[in-house]
Order: C-alpha cells, then structure tokens, then sequence
C-alpha cells in the first residue's frame, strides 16, 4: 500500500519537475536559432518561430510539450497537437529518445557497476575496520577510507588514464567497445564512494554491536564471527542502504566527467550540450529521464531497506 | 539526530540564567578537545600556510596568470617550478590563481548552502506539525532527485539576463561577476539539505526546554525565540556542518568546471586546469605534470579540510544524519 503510494505522488512530482525544468530553460530571452546566420530577415525569423511555436506564451508553449495541447484549424476542427518532447531543436536527425537509447545503456552501466565496485570494495572494508576496532588495520583502513573520499573520479580519472592505458599500455583509454573498456571508468567513478560506503558501514557496525540482543547473544555462547555475521551485519548495512539513494544519485550524474575522461557516449554529453545550445525538449528530456530513474531507483532502496529491518512500518 | 548528546543539552539547561557565558563554555570546552586532535592541528595549520602562499605568491612571481609566452609544455624546471601548460603560461602561478577561486567559490557557498539550510532547519524544527512534515518530505525529495542537474540548468537559464543587468550597473567585467555569483548561489543552493536536517533536529530538541518556555511565557515572539535562544544555541554544530560542506562545494565546483560548465577561460579554478591536463592525454608525449600537480593540490586540500571537519565534529561531539 505503501509504495502504491509513492509510485502515486510521483507522478504529479515529475509533472511539477518538468514544468520547473522547463520554465527555467525557456526563461532567458533567445532561442536556440540566434546564432544561425544572424542577421535573418524578419520573414525567416517569423517562420521559424511559427515552425517551432517559440512565438507563444510559455504556458501553451508547455502544454503542447507534454502533448496536452488541442488547436484549431481552418476548417474549425480540433486538433491534438503533436507532443513536443520528442524533438530535438540542434540535432535534426536525432529525437531525444533515439539520444536516450543510446545513451542510456552506457551510463546506467557505468553508474550501476560503479555502485557495485564501491560496495564490493566498501563493505568489506568497514566491516574488517569495525571488527579489527581501534587496532592498526581498524586505523589504516580508516585512513584510506578518508582518502578515497578525497579523491573525486576527475582527479583519479586522468591518473589512471595516463598509468594504465598510456604508460603502461594495459587497458584502452576511450570508447565503449568491450568489458575492458568499463574497467577504468567504473573504478575512476567508483572509488570516490567506497571511502564513504566503508565509514558509514564501520560506524553502522559498532552502533549495533552495543545493542542487548548482541550481548544476550554473546552470553548464548556464540562466537564473535557468528555474532557479526548471523545478528550484526543485517541492521549494520542499514545506513549504507539509506545512503544508497543519494549516492546512485551522484553517481549518475558523476559519471558525466567519467564520461568525458573516456570519452564514452554516455549521457552527459548531451546534457552538456543541450543547456550551451539552449535545445530545450533535449535539456528537459534528459532532466526527467534522471529524475524518473532516481525515483525508481530510490523506490527499490526503500522496498530493500523495509525488507531488511523489521522494524520499519511504513503506512 | 533525536537525542541530542546528554553532554551538551546538560550543559544549555543547568545554565540557563547566563547564557552568553554558558556558550562561551562550551565552546571552550571544545575547543581544548579540538587542540588535542594533532591531525587536525597539523591540516589545519597546511591549509593557512596554503591560502598566505596562494594569495601572496602571484604577487611576487615574475609570471603572470593569463600572459602567455612561446615556453609552451615545459616540464618543471628552475625556471618554472611546476612547468608551463599548452599557451605557455607558467603552471604555479596558475593554481594559486585557481586556488582562490576554488576557495572563495568554496567559501561563499557554503555560507549560501548555511544560510538556507540554517532557516529551513530552524523554521520546519520550530513550527513543528504539518509544516515541519511538509518541509522536510520537500527535504527528503530533493535527496533523492540529482540537484546538481537543477543548479546547471538554473545557471545557464538565469545567466545571460544577469550579465545584462550587471553590465547596466557599470561592473567592469559583468561576465566574470555573474559566473561567480552563479556559482556561489547555485552551488550554495544544492547543499543545505544536510544542514537543514541537522538543525531541524537540534532545534525540535531545543524548543522543549525550560528556558525557551519561560521565555515563550514572558510573551516573547517566535522570531525573537529563534534568534536570542535557537539559533545561539545550534551555532556550534552549525560551524561542524560548514566545515564539512566546503570541501563538497570545492567538488561540486570542479565538477562544473571541469564540464565547462563553472569557471570559464581564461580564470582557472582547479576543475578547469585539471580539465586543461586532461585534455592533454595523448600517446605520444605525456604532459604529467599539468594533472599530477593540480590533482594532487586539490586531494591534499580537500584531505585537510576534512581533517578540520571531522577533528570539529569530534570536539562539539554531534552525529550526523
């Protein structure tokens, strides 16, 4: 009942995002046409804004985006209007969602497996840090963790570039063509969120630790490393779910210098490219693109998050 | 955070009589266990050493940040420390030049993302009830949606009418002003959402007190509550959170940058010259320099500030989230 509910008020929140989006790119004075040619005698310039309807106010200008505009015509019919969004205004060979198809893939494959590699290299790291508590290997993991979290993928980016696929000649630099091509991206854009995912972890882990039911546990006679794995892990990984929201959130969009590193044909570019040419279906096209697959995304943290902690009741 | 540290609620209630000496406690207190944190000491005193040089050296360097010269590519020499970069311009003097603006973007952004957050928080924590549940869910929505997108998207739409309007008020360079102050607000903009939380919480935890009562029933308005016992009161872990949120304005700052989308040529903040290394990636000749030095200025810093930040959240004792 509950996620029926919040798949309910996203609607109205990506109908909100994109009348805010929108709005705000259609704002400035200008179109996407003025650096055609100008000067263009006032014929072209009237045709061209009658073509493109970027003559009428900006609320009929929205409506016919999202397609819910009717006009009439000559004969005093009424008409649907074809929706708007699907037409790019710069590259007029390409519909946004031909942009999107291609796009799309490349980056959701980097982000997803780089939200792999940062739990994969995380999780273990804060529970050993947590289970080693205040010994040498608890301060040097600590003192990587911290590290990692200071070194942002368009640092490391360029490092590993420059390491591995010029010096050293092991794996390809750019472009998206076989598995080894992700390696070096998804760890440039993974990294950075390792150190927090293991923080969050160690910390998660000796907050439970403190609990009654782990010393009832502990006093039952089970062993420290049944006592982690069996009672402790399942509400320890709790804050790195909750923080998993957010963090595919910036992982998507981190993965623009990723992208741009490597020079993959992921999204970002695009996106780059849209707001410095003003092409407004394609800017808030790809704006709702992201917000639909975050608010997706975060609909499964949450399903995930209630599956693992009993406690939660949401209603 | 719910519960408050028993410590620092203990410390408002039992004085509740002096209050300007009772804060200066605390932060007494905490500042001797700030002093005893030597790594934080230590990051502190790199990062002062770092903005006196940054902002000192250029003025006595031969060089200047945006002449160029025909010494294009140079590796690091005597002559030029750091190397010169692909127009000739001399590679130290420019990060300094890029320091300070990623420390001032840095700087004033936090103070922006701090002054929405600190309002927001106090307001939603204050009210309580159905504004207090429909601010935070708008809260909860913003962290899930990738806000950085919404900062481009507010930047490039608001700029070309800023520009106008600050070229009809005569600044000398009104493209480069309204960049900056694009920068400051739409960054500033994106990342109060942690601060608002902290300060909704020990707020709700403030407003239950004694002395904020009494005062409530000398006939005391909500605004003057907030302002002479609330917002006093979180000053503290305010301070933490800003700490913590420069270094995230400084990414976020060379996240635009390096997209083209923030500090634009010939400025440089460190996004952009290490974009400019980058750029550079070749098979043929490697330009190390242009991305080891930037790169390693901009971890370093960053490591420092975080040093600081989690060295004063260990002093005022708060928890995050």
């Amino acid at each position: 009942m509950y996620f029926l509910k919040r798949i309910a008020f996203a609607i109205p929140l990506l109908l909100a995002i994109s009348m805010i989006a929108f709005v705000l790119v259609r704002l400035p004075k200008g179109g996407p046409f003025d650096r055609e040619r100008a000067p263009t005698s006032p014929e072209i310039t009237r045709n061209i804004e009658a073509r493109y309807h970027t003559d009428e106010p900006i609320w009929k200008q929205y409506l016919r985006y999202i397609g819910a505009w009717w006009e009439r015509d000559e004969k005093g019919q009424w008409h649907h209007a074809p929706a708007g969004f699907n037409a790019s205004l710069r590259y007029r060979n390409h519909a946004v969602l031909d942009v999107i198809e291609t796009g799309l893939p490349v980056s959701l494959t980097i982000g997803l497996l780089a939200f792999c590699f940062s739990m994969a290299i995380g999780l273990p790291m804060g529970f050993i840090a947590a289970s080693k508590r205040g010994r040498w290997q608890d301060r040097l993991l600590n003192l990587l963790a911290l590290l990692s979290v200071c070194v942002p993928g368009l640092v490391i980016g360029p490092l590993l570039a420059l390491v591995f696929g010029i010096k050293l000649r092991l794996l390809p630099v750019a472009l998206w063509e076989s598995p080894l091509h992700a390696v070096l991206p998804v760890v440039a854009l993974g990294i950075f969120y390792s150190g927090r995912v293991a923080r969050l972890m160690r910390e998660g882990m000796l907050g439970v630790m403190q609990n009654e039911f782990i010393t009832a546990a502990r006093a039952k006679g089970l062993s420290e490393t049944q006592l982690l794995f069996r009672h402790g892990l399942r509400l320890a990984i709790l804050p790195v779910v909750s923080y998993s929201g957010p963090m595919l959130a910036d992982l998507l969009t981190g993965s623009f210098i990723v992208e741009s590193v490597f020079q993959l044909p992921g999204l970002g570019v695009f996106l780059v490219n849209s707001l410095n040419n003003s092409d407004y279906p394609m800017t808030v096209g790809l704006v709702l693109l992201y917000a639909i697959v975050l608010l997706g995304l975060n609909l499964i943290v949450d399903f995930l998050h209630a599956w693992l902690d009993p406690r939660i009741k949401y209603g | 955070m719910d519960d408050p540290t028993p410590n620092l609620g203990e410390q408002i209630e039992t004085r509740e009589l002096a209050v300007g000496e009772s804060v200066l406690d605390l932060r007494q207190q905490a500042w001797q266990r700030f002093k005893r944190n030597r790594l934080a000491i230590a990051a502190a005193w790199f990062l002062v050493v770092l903005a006196a040089f940054v902002l000192i050296y250029p003025l006595f360097s031969a060089y200047k940040p945006e002449a160029l010269s025909d010494a294009q590519f140079q590796p690091p020499s005597a002559g030029h420390l750091l190397g010169t970069d692909a127009h000739g311009r001399d590679l130290l003097v420019r990060l300094c030049y890029g320091a300070q603006i990623s420390f001032l973007v840095g700087i004033v952004g936090a103070t922006v993302s701090l002054v929405i957050g600190v309002m927001w928080g106090a307001i939603a924590g204050y009210a309580g009830g159905r504004l207090d549940g429909a601010m935070m869910r708008f809260v909860d929505v913003l962290y899930s949606l990738p806000t950085i997108i919404f900062a481009m998207v507010l930047m490039s739409a608001v700029e070309p009418s800023l520009k106008t309007w600050l070229g009809h008020l005569h600044f000398e360079n009104p493209g480069k002003f309204a960049r900056l102050l694009l920068l400051f607000v739409g960054l500033g903009a994106v990342s109060w959402l942690t601060m608002a939380r902290i300060v909704r919480g020990q707020v709700l935890s403030l407003r239950s007190r004694q002395f904020v009562d009494a005062s409530r029933a000398l006939g005391a308005s909500p605004l003057r509550i907030l302002a002479r016992h609330i917002i006093p009161n979180v000053l503290g872990v305010v301070i933490v959170y800003l700490a913590l949120t420069i270094p995230a304005i400084i990414l976020y700052e060379s996240f635009l940058s390096y997209l083209g989308l923030g500090i634009q040529p010939p400025m440089a903040s460190w996004g952009s010259l290490i974009a400019e290394g980058a750029g550079q990636i070749n098979p043929i000749r490697i330009y190390w320099w242009l991305i080891i030095f930037p790169g390693g200025l901009m971890v370093m810093t960053l490591l420092a500030l975080n040093f600081v930040g989690d060295g004063l959240r260990d002093a005022w004792d708060v928890k995050g989230n």
